[in-house]
């Protein structure tokens, strides 16, 4: 398959999507607001807690926060397209046709999450502008840090991809990886530093690649450098998920090819 | 051949769902597999349409092995079945415009309208959204997916599920029509025995993951059904008196209508015409069994040969 017929699939997801999305006027409105709405809370909780006294964070706890929720709405969303993809389409009834497309399930999932990253990209840039303009917290939001935060995205794909294989043969399991993957807010130090936890929840904290995503967008905003170890970290657990995620995916199609569960129409 | 199916299995635990069967279906040829739920039609098509990996067997589309060329088969083939669904918030253009840019076609614009105008859609149903179709509509809407697709073999598993019988009927004669214009190598699924006889020129009866009987329906009533009835009356109550080899026997009804029972084949012509020759008739009609009278008659037989062969067992 040549790159000119992925990028003519992937900008079919993408007007799809987004013709979806419109259709739904106060859907829209809504999907556009909730990120407003979500940095307003925390910046203003953040602003709250700082004129309590100082927390010892650097920045401050309004921009601790700040930076914290919109990389973890970054991630979160990238992750959740791309796991959600298959089975959607299951659920809806449009999966076959879809599957009918001469080409590896792979491109029409990975167009999906593609599609769900420019969500991401909006909502970021949302959130960031808000943050900047209407609270006046300083992000210091540089392109070595903007490709930081898409390292960090692509880090999660392939994690994204194992759920999207293994929904198409267990259809609740979707619920057990979201459970799992909200329980990382605790341990990755979106809300408060992961050394406030307790000491056997941080080794649980280290095995997990958002922690460093997380730590380097701070360092980022608040020094103006990666620290190399997470950028290393993103690339490994990328990669890392990226093979399993791949094998992961083709291993449950072909299961599920076996067992008559990839497409039960 | 355009389709090869060879000794073709499947299970899913303990329940076989195909028992090796075997058809071949030629370029162009509108094939039926008619069979009751459960038999394994569905099975077969998802074979073939690469959805399913199979136990054992062959299939072959166009020489190219199903299960080796997965990619390549999806490019030649296509499946509508009557579950199939759009995006519901998207417009007709829109839906057929995603999976035009998925299937590689360009001018999909003006082939949905040109197959639309065919099927009875136009711009205005087109401009509406999914959720305001009716089921046919969508149906409509998914052939004319297809027809821009323009795939040469597809595969129709049982398309007619749930729509009205107006509507199913209008369906089949759309496809009949489409069928014959666009000479498709289609393969049609169906527990109706009135639409497969209606538009499959070959079938394959499906019993139990098993194929126990195939032909045309012409050869498939004649071989269940040897005997054919003519049945009529003559304006002034006579009877009969004509000498015909091949008449098996001649009945006469209490309300005066006469049965005649003969071997079914080209002689039944020549007899009508004889009883015509010989007075004037009312009412006189030849009663040909229905692929359904068939299907029944047939999976009866089977069940009691299969019973027999228990008891005597």
């Amino acid at each position: 398959m040549d790159v000119k017929q992925y990028l003519h699939i992937i900008w079919a997801f993408l007007v799809r999507d987004w013709q979806r999305r419109w259709s739904y006027k106060l859907n829209f409105v809504a999907m556009l607001m909730y990120p407003i709405v979500w940095v307003s809370v925390f910046a203003l909780l953040g602003r709250t807690v700082d004129e309590g006294g100082d927390m010892g964070l650097e920045g401050g706890f309004a921009t601790y926060i700040v930076v914290g929720i919109i990389t973890w709405r970054f991630i979160r969303v990238g992750f959740f397209d791309s796991s959600w993809s298959i089975r959607w389409e299951q659920h809806i009834g449009t999966f076959k046709n879809i599957y009918m497309i001469p080409h590896h399930l792979l491109v029409p999932v990975s167009a999906t999450a593609l599609s769900g990253f420019t969500v991401s990209i909006l909502n970021f840039f949302e959130m960031w502008l808000v943050a900047e303009l209407v609270f006046g917290i300083s992000l210091n939001l540089t392109f070595p840090s903007f490709l930081f935060l898409l390292l960090a995205w692509m880090s999660v794909i392939g994690f994204g991809f194992v759920i999207a294989g293994v929904a198409v043969l267990y259809k609740e399991i979707q619920a057990v990886f979201t459970v799992i993957f909200f329980s990382f807010q605790f341990f990755c130090g979106v809300f408060f530093p992961v050394s406030s936890l307790p000491r056997a929840a941080q080794y649980i904290s280290r095995a997990i690649p958002i922690t460093y995503a997380l730590n380097g967008m701070r360092t980022s905003m608040n020094h103006g450098y990666i620290p190399t170890s997470d950028v290393l970290v993103m690339i490994v657990a990328g990669v890392i998920g990226m093979i399993i995620g791949l094998i992961t995916l083709h291993l449950c199609l072909k299961k599920a090819l076996k067992e008559g569960k990839l497409e039960r129409y | 051949m355009e389709i090869v199916v060879e000794c073709l299995e499947k299970s899913f635990g303990d329940t076989q769902a195909l028992k090796g069967i075997s058809f071949e279906v030629d370029k162009g040829e509108i094939f039926g597999l008619l069979g009751p739920n459960g038999a394994g039609k569905t099975t077969t098509v998802k074979i073939l349409a690469t959805m399913l990996l199979p136990d054992n067997g062959l299939t072959k589309i166009r020489g190219l092995d199903v299960v080796r060329y997965p990619k390549k088969v999806r490019d030649l083939v296509d499946v509508i079945t009557a579950r199939d669904k759009f995006y519901r918030r998207l417009t007709g253009y829109q839906n057929i415009r995603f999976f035009s840019r998925l299937y590689k076609v360009d001018d999909w614009r003006s082939k949905m309208e040109e197959y639309g105008d065919h099927l009875g859609l136009d711009e205005s149903d087109f401009e509406k959204r999914l959720a305001d179709y009716s089921t046919g509509m969508r149906q409509k809407l998914n052939l004319i997916r297809n027809m821009v697709r323009e795939t040469p073999i597809l595969f129709l598993d049982e398309p007619t599920l749930g729509l009205d019988p107006v509507s199913s009927r209008k369906f089949r004669s759309l496809l009949k029509d489409v069928m014959e214009r666009e000479k498709k190598t289609v393969i049609f699924t169906s527990h109706n025995m009135f639409e497969v006889e209606e538009l499959c020129e070959r079938i394959a009866i499906l019993k139990d993951g098993q194929i126990t009987m195939t032909g045309d329906p012409k050869e498939l009533k004649d071989k269940i059904f040897p005997k054919r009835m003519i049945e009529f009356s003559y304006r002034d109550g006579s009877d009969l008196d004509i000498q015909d080899p091949y008449i098996d026997s001649i009945k006469k009804t209490r309300d005066g209508k006469i049965q005649v029972f003969l071997e079914a084949g080209d002689r039944v012509h020549d007899v009508v015409r004889k009883i015509l020759d010989h007075g004037r008739v009312s009412n006189i009609s030849v009663k040909e069994p229905t692929l359904e009278e068939v299907f029944i008659k047939h999976t009866d037989e089977e069940e009691r040969s299969e019973n027999e062969v228990t008891s005597w067992m």
